[in-house]
Parts: structure tokens; sequence; C-alpha cells
């Protein structure tokens, strides 16, 4: 007995000293406990707290997500995660993540609720003032930029006397470079509409197959520099799918470029599309360099460039697979991929037959 | 000859303009936006390029809009060429006959975009 009184006093020290604010409710909400970091986050003292709805602070995030979260808790009896904007004691808002778990008796029955909040209002700002920051830099990058592209353009037209042929070369080289530079831009503010979640979604009944003509037709030229060879296999009837055309351009654009760059010369990329089940399934086989087992589960991360090709190819940013990630995900599909280094790659990735479903926003994506 | 302002406030960029058009053309420039607005009220250009990022006051949808509410430069077809990208649907409801993203154009695009502007 005494040691168990012991075990409880530590216990509740240890909660009530947490850095995290956490909450006991009954099962109807009502609070009956809360640590000392609820009381400061909150702004609230126990007091004010104790018997209250932890409305008193929270709330703010619409009937949907408050009717996921109860079903999520009280039906399911399963613990739910999320993000919340509450407000503090006085009107100051913040950002939490928040977890709250039911905490059930021998028959299954929820007893109370522990509410577990972060205040993570700072880490926040943070991403926030860095999402403008790329954007502000991306942007301004592009003045100096767009002068170089249009004086070269003027120089190879000859429109100030005719280039030789080395000259000709070397500014060929120039505008090359410059353009890449542009590339890297437009794809920095891709990543930086895409994380702010002010991208819009705006889907439209689409042909994949003539949507992928584009794409190819797009890529010919530079398909065309290795000799590769591009097998489509598009199956007959697929339907017409509302999709956003300019994201599903990207992904496609995005997973070819990288087969191409990394495909042998003279080599064979395939792109087969097929139903399967509710998905359309995507699929871009290439032959080429793959990518080293112990790098695999990085392939999709931000600024990840396969250790292999880094030596062999300098040019390229990182950001396509993350890019072509997030807009996969943000259209309720899935991106994957199988791989074995020396002998080739294939990404699969699906879109709902259903379609996407339309988003607003501020904002879209760079070309 | 037609006579083209071009409102940008980035000297390169303007540079880069009065060489590729003042062939065909007769080429003024502004490079702020208040500057832009007499200039084209008093020089009566036939087309104006209008950048959107503007010191001096007024940024270039402030200058769209007094243009389009002057009975003067009202009908002056405008083109917003700018490096912001959100900006085509602003533009066009201001009254803009196009918006096109430098960095993603080529010189001799915003010359053809002119050409069909001044048909």
């Amino acid at each position: 007995m005494m040691e168990s009184s012991a075990d409880l006093e530590k216990f509740k020290l240890a909660v009530d000293n947490a850095y995290d604010h956490i909450i006991i409710t009954d099962s109807d909400a009502k609070i009956l406990y809360a640590n000392a970091a609820a009381t400061k986050i909150t702004g609230y003292s126990l007091q004010e707290m104790l018997g209250q709805n932890p409305r008193l602070w929270g709330g703010n995030m619409g009937k949907k997500f408050y009717e996921d979260m109860w079903k999520i808790i009280k039906i399911d009896k399963h613990t739910f995660h999320g993000e919340v904007n509450n407000i503090r004691k006085g009107g100051r808002p913040y950002t939490a993540e928040v977890s709250i778990s039911p905490v059930l008796n021998d028959k299954g029955e929820i007893v109370y609720f522990v509410g577990i909040e972060r205040d993570i209002t700072r880490e926040k700002d943070i991403d926030r003032m860095k999402t403008e920051f790329v954007s502000l830099a991306s942007h301004q990058l592009r003045t100096p930029l767009t002068a170089v592209k249009w004086f070269i353009e003027m120089l190879l037209d000859g429109d100030a006397g005719t280039l030789n042929d080395e000259q000709s070369k070397y500014l060929r080289n120039v505008y090359q470079s410059n353009e890449r530079m542009i590339e890297l831009v437009n794809s920095l503010l891709n990543v930086s509409r895409i994380e702010s979640g002010r991208i819009i979604v705006e889907p439209s009944p689409t042909n994949i197959a003539s949507l992928v003509n584009e794409v190819v037709s797009k890529l010919k030229p530079t398909m065309a520099e290795k000799d590769i060879k591009l097998v489509l296999k598009i199956e007959d009837n697929i339907p017409s799918i509302d999709l956003d055309q300019k994201l599903v351009f990207n992904v496609y654009e995005n997973l070819l470029v990288n087969s191409t760059k990394y495909s042998f010369p003279e080599g064979v990329i395939t792109l087969a599309i097929y139903k399967e089940g509710e998905f359309l399934i995507s699929a871009v086989e290439d032959h080429g360099v793959g990518i080293p087992t112990h790098e695999q589960e990085r392939v999709f991360l931000k600024f990840y460039r396969g250790t292999n090709v880094v030596k062999e190819h300098s040019e390229g940013s990182g950001l396509g697979l993350y890019l072509a990630k997030a807009i996969v995900e943000s259209s309720g599909g899935k991106i994957w991929f199988k791989s074995e280094e020396g002998k080739g790659s294939t990404f699969y990735f699906s879109l709902p037959l259903s379609g996407m479903k339309s988003k607003s926003g501020e904002v879209t994506l760079s070309a | 000859m037609k006579k083209i302002l071009i409102i940008e406030d980035d000297s390169q960029t303007n540079s880069a303009y009065s060489s590729k058009l003042s062939a065909n053309y007769f080429v003024t420039s502004a490079i702020e936006g208040k500057q832009g607005v007499s200039k084209a009220i008093k020089e009566n250009p036939d087309l104006i390029i209008l950048d959107i990022m503007l010191p001096g006051g007024l940024n270039g949808f402030d200058v769209l809009r007094e243009l389009k509410h002057n009975s003067a430069t009202s009908q002056i077809p405008v083109i917003v060429l700018t490096n912001l990208e959100e900006q085509e649907q602003a533009a066009k409801a201001g009254g803009a006959v196009g918006c096109l993203v430098k960095a993603n154009t080529s010189i001799d695009e915003v010359e053809n975009i002119i050409k069909k502007h001044l048909q």
C-alpha cells in the first residue's frame, strides 16, 4: 500500500510537471484534472478549468473536425491526433498538436479522456517564415535571371550581329545553365506553395492519354538526346477523370524526367497506365542506374539525391519526387517504387478514378 | 511606328525590352508607377507593358486601376509581365489583356503577344 501510494505520488509529480499540457476529463468532457503546463499554455487557472469543457480554449475548428474527433475517441475508442487552433484566455491564438485518448474500464466503457497538447505556435511561425523567405527570395532571383535569359536569346538570334560557331556554342551553354536556375527557382516556388497549403486544386474532366501525350511531346527532345525509346501502354476504355491537369502533368513530367536522366543511353522506358479497383495506376519503368537499397527510404525526402547519381549528374534539385509525392497524396492517391541498383527503377502512383477534389486557394504551380 | 510604354523598375529588364522592340516600335519607359501613369496620359502609347512590383507608392495594380479609370488611357491595351505568379486572375480582372511570368517567357514570345494586341 505504501509502495503504491509512493508510485502514485511519483506519477502525479511527473504529470503535474510535464512540459506538455495534460488534462483528464470525464466521459462527458468535463475537466477533472489539469497540469501546470495546461494552465500556462491556455492562460486559465486550475479553478477556472475544473468542471468546464475544453471548449474554454478550443472549439474553433469547425463542425466536421469535432464530428470526426468524437467518432474516433467515443465510438471507435481510439486515440485522436490532430492539429488545432486554440485561443488563450485574453484572446491570443495558438496552434497545438493534440492527442486525445479514451481510458476504458474493464467493461470497455469510457471513464476518462486524457488530452495532451503541445504548443507548436513557434514552430509553425518559423515554418511559415521559411516558406515566405523561399518565396520572396525566389521571386527576387527571377528578375536577374529574366534579364540574362532575354539578352542571351537576343544574342543567339543574331540581334547584335552574327556569332561564330564557338561563340554560339558557349552562349548556348550559358543559356542552358540559366534555364536550369530558372527551373530550380520554379521548383522551390512550387515546394513553398505546396507547403504553405495555398495551392489551388482545379479538377476538370481529363483524358489521361492526351495529358500523357502532352507530357511526352514536351520531353521528346530530352529523350532524343540520349536515344531513349519510350513505350506507352495505356489501357483502353479509361474513363475521363476529374483531375487538376497542371498538377498531374507535373507528376508525370517529374517521373519521366528522372527515368530519362537515370537511364543508360539508348535505354527503354515504359509508361503503363491501367485501372485497378477504384484507382488508376501509372507505372514508369526504366532500366537505368537504380537506387541503392540503403537509400531507398529517403527517396521522397526534400533535396534527396542518390549518391550513385550525384557523381554522374550534377544537375537536379532533389525536389521532383518530393513534389510528386505531395501532389499525389493530396489527390487521394499513393506513390511507391521498386528499384535495384544497376538494373533500374519502376515508380508507381495511383489516382482515384472518382477524381480529385477541388480546393480553393491562392496559387498554382509553376510550369 | 507604334508606340509602346514599358513600366518596369529593373534597368536590365527595361534595357532588354528596348533592345528587342526598338527596331519595330517607338519605345518609351517609366521606372515607377506614378511616372508610368503620367507618361501614359502624356504620350498616349498604343500598348503598355506593366510590371507589378514597382517602387514609388503605386504598384502595378494601382497603375492598372488608374489607367482604366482615366478616359484618356482606358482603351490602351495593357500586358502585365511580372515575376510573381499569382497575379493572372487579378490582372485580367483589372482589365489587362494578358499576364505572363517573365522568367518563363522568351523575349520572342513577348514580342509575339505585343504584335497580336497591336493588330
